[in-house]
C-alpha cells in the first residue's frame, strides 16, 4: 500500500466521519472529488505485469574496452498500463557509454519500448542483466515493481599489448618445422656453423671463401633445425597472491602476461598449453593456430581469482600434464611458498621461466608508499626470493606493471635459451 | 507545461483556501493557508525536496474548517480539485524525475494531464450538484449510503475492468 493511497483514503474516511458527525451536508461534497480521483486510479490500476524482455548484443566476443551495442526489447502482453518506467541496472565491470539506459512512457497492450544502448565491458563474462520495470496507474497510487533478467551472453577477452618477438628460445623441440632453435645443424634459415664438405652436400651450401683459404679441402656452411616447441603457461589465479585496489588488480596483469606469450608462441607455430590454478584447476589441451588462440583468449577472460582449500598450495600443480621437456612460463606474483613447487618442476626435466608482475610495487603505487620501512623490507624479500629462483635455474621477469611487459622480458631473458640446447 | 499548471494549481488552492476565508470569514487561519501555500509553491520552484502529501493534506483540512464556517461550496470544491490536481502533479513530476526528456515523455505528461483534468473536472461537477440540487438524506440512510459506497465503487470497478483471458 502506497503513501498516497495511504493518505488519499485517510482524507476520504475523515471527511466522511466529520461530515456524518456534524450533519454538515456541504462536507461531504468536499470528499467527491477525492473519491472521484481514487475511483478513476482503482479502474486503471494495473492488475499484473505481463511484459516480456529480449536483448540483443552486437556481438557475443569482444575485447576488453571495446563498445557493446545492445538493444532492449520490452514488449507488454497485457493490458494497456498508464506509465511503464524501465530502469537498466548495470553489473560491476560494466560502463555505461551511450544510449538510452531507462524509460518512462505508456504501453498499450501489445507496444513495446525498445533501448539501443552502448556499453563497455572489463574482462570477464556477463551473462545476464537485470532490468527493473515499474508500473502503476496515472495516479501512481497502485504500482508494481518487478525485477526482469534478459539473456545475451558477452564474453570480454583481456585486452594486451602484442610481443614483437618471442622473449626466449624454448629448448624443447619437437619434430615439425617452427621457429624455435635447436641448436642441430639442417635445414633452416640461421646460420650456425661450418663444417668439412661431406658427399652429397648440395654446390650451394659451400663455403668457397674458406674453400678458397684452404686448398686441400672444401668446406659447406651448415644452418639450424627451427621446430616447433611445446610451451606451457601457468597462470596462477590464487586468490591469496591477488592483490587489488579499488581500480585495479594485479591478476589483471598476470591474465595479460599470459595471452601476450600465448598469442607470441603461437603466433610463431608452437604448441601451447595453458593451466589455470586458482579457485580450480583448468587445463587448456596444448594445440596450435589461431583458433587455439581464442581457446586460451576464452578460458583467459573467465578466470577470476579464487581459493581452493583442497589445492591451496602449489605443491598440487598438476605438472605432469604438460608435455615432457616443455618450457613452462610461471606467470604469478611469487610468494615464499611457490619456491620448491617451482623447483620440483625444474628437476623434471622441464625449462621453467616466470613472469612476475611485482606485488611490492603495485601496493605502493596504490598507497602512494614507496618510502617506507615496510616498503624497503618487503622490496628486500622480494629480491630474496628472486634470487633463489635464479639459484635454481629459473629466470624471472620481474614486471613492475607501469611498464610494458616487452621490456621487463628483454630485461629478463635477452633472447637466449632458456636451457644450452642439447 | 507541467510545472506552470503545478503553480497555478498551488496559487489557486492558496487563494481560495487563504485568501477568501482571510477577507470573507475574517478568519486568521487563512493567512497560515496562504503561508503554506507560498512554502509549498516556493519548495516546488526551487525544486528541493517537498512534501507534497503533507500540504495537501493541510489544504483539505483547511477546506474541512473553512465548510464548518460556513463557506460557500463554489470555493471550496474548485480549490479542494486544485489542491488535488497541484498534489497530484507534484508526485508525478517526482516520478518523472531523472528520466530523459523525450518524445514519450512529453507524450505521457500531456496524457496524464488531460485525463487528470478530466477526473477531477468531473469528480468538482458531481460534488457541485447540492449546490444547484437541494435535497435532504435523513440521517439512517445517509450511514446505508455510506456504507453502500464503498461497496457499489468495488462491485463497478470490478465489473468495468476489461479483464483480459488467460
Amino acid at each position: 500500500m502506497t503513501g498516497a493511497l495511504v493518505a488519499l483514503t485517510g482524507a476520504v474516511f475523515c471527511i466522511t466521519a466529520a461530515g456524518a458527525a456534524t450533519l454538515h451536508g456541504d462536507v461531504f461534497a468536499i470528499a467527491i472529488p477525492l473519491v472521484a480521483y481514487l475511483f478513476a486510479a482503482v479502474f486503471r490500476r494495473p492488475e499484473r505485469l505481463t511484459l516480456v524482455l529480449e536483448r540483443s548484443v552486437s556481438r557475443a566476443a569482444v575485447v576488453q574496452g571495446e563498445p557493446v551495442d545492445c538493444s532492449l526489447l520490452l514488449l507488454n502482453r497485457g493490458a494497456s498500463l498508464d506509465e511503464v518506467a524501465v530502469r537498466e541496472r548495470t553489473p560491476e565491470g560494466v560502463a555505461r557509454q551511450d544510449g538510452e539506459f531507462s524509460r518512462l512512457g505508456a504501453l498499450p497492450e501489445g507496444a513495446a519500448f525498445r533501448l539501443e544502448q552502448s556499453i563497455r565491458c572489463r574482462r570477464g563474462i556477463y551473462s545476464s542483466f537485470e532490468t527493473e520495470v515499474s508500473a502503476c496507474d496515472f495516479a501512481g497510487i497502485f504500482s508494481f515493481v518487478e525485477t526482469l533478467e534478459s539473456h545475451a551472453p558477452i564474453l570480454v577477452r583481456p585486452e594486451y599489448r602484442a610481443l614483437r618477438d618471442a622473449p626466449v628460445h624454448p629448448s624443447g623441440t619437437r619434430g615439425f618445422a617452427g621457429q624455435a632453435p635447436t641448436g642441430q645443424d639442417g635445414v633452416g634459415c640461421a646460420f650456425l656453423g661450418v663444417r668439412e664438405y661431406r658427399a652429397g652436400d648440395p654446390l650451394r651450401r659451400v663455403n668457397w671463401k674458406k674453400a678458397a683459404k684452404d686448398e686441400r679441402a672444401l668446406f659447406s656452411n651448415v644452418f639450424e633445425q627451427e621446430r616447433v616447441a611445446d610451451i606451457g603457461i601457468v597462470l596462477d589465479a590464487r586468490r591469496c597472491m591477488n592483490i587489488s585496489s579499488p581500480e585495479d588488480s594485479l591478476f589483471e596483469y598476470s591474465v595479460e602476461a599470459a595471452a601476450a606469450l600465448a598469442e607470441r608462441f603461437l603466433d610463431d607455430g608452437d604448441r601451447v598449453s595453458l593451466l589455470l590454478f586458482g579457485g580450480c584447476v583448468e587445463w587448456i589441451f596444448p594445440g596450435y593456430g589461431k583458433k587455439h588462440t581464442q581457446r586460451i583468449l576464452d578460458a583467459l577472460a573467465k578466470i577470476s581469482p579464487g581459493k581452493n582449500y583442497a589445492l591451496e598450495g602449489l605443491v598440487n600443480l598438476p605438472i605432469k600434464l604438460f608435455p615432457a621437456k616443455s618450457t613452462i612460463f610461471f606467470i604469478s606474483p611469487l610468494g615464499q611458498d611457490d619456491l620448491g613447487p617451482l623447483c620440483r618442476m625444474r628437476a623434471n626435466g622441464h625449462a621453467v621461466a616466470a613472469v612476475s608482475p611485482d606485488p611490492v610495487k603495485f601496493a605502493s603505487n596504490s598507497a602512494g608508499d614507496s618510502t617506507s620501512q615496510a616498503y624497503r623490507l618487503a622490496s628486500a624479500e622480494r629480491r630474496a626470493l628472486l634470487r633463489g629462483l635464479a639459484g635454481m635455474g629459473i629466470r624471472t621477469a620481474d614486471w613492475d606493471v607501469r611498464t610494458p611487459l616487452e621490456g621487463a622480458l628483454r630485461k629478463a631473458f635477452r633472447g637466449k635459451p632458456l636451457f644450452s640446447p642439447r | 507545461m507541467t510545472k506552470a499548471l503545478l503553480y497555478a494549481a498551488i496559487v489557486f488552492a492558496a487563494i481560495f483556501l487563504g485568501a477568501f476565508p482571510l477577507l470573507l470569514l475574517r478568519s486568521s487561519e487563512g493567512f497560515a493557508t496562504l503561508v503554506a501555500g507560498v512554502f509549498w509553491l516556493a519548495l516546488e520552484v526551487g525544486r528541493k525536496r517537498s512534501f507534497p502529501t503533507l500540504f495537501f493534506l493541510y489544504f483539505i483540512g483547511a477546506a474541512l474548517r473553512n465548510a464548518l464556517n460556513g463557506l460557500s461550496l463554489l470555493m471550496i470544491i474548485p480549490s479542494v480539485s486544485s489542491a488535488l490536481v497541484a498534489w497530484d502533479l507534484s508526485r508525478f513530476l517526482l516520478r518523472t524525475k531523472g528520466f530523459d526528456e523525450g518524445k514519450e515523455v512529453k507524450a505521457l505528461r500531456r496524457r496524464h494531464c488531460v485525463f487528470l483534468f478530466s477526473v477531477v473536472f468531473a469528480g468538482g461537477a458531481l460534488a457541485l450538484i447540492p449546490c444547484v440540487v437541494h435535497f435532504a438524506i435523513p440521517f439512517p440512510v445517509l450511514f446505508v449510503l455510506l456504507l453502500a459506497i464503498p461497496l457499489c465503487l468495488r462491485k463497478a470497478v470490478l465489473g468495468f475492468r476489461p479483464e483480459r483471458e488467460e
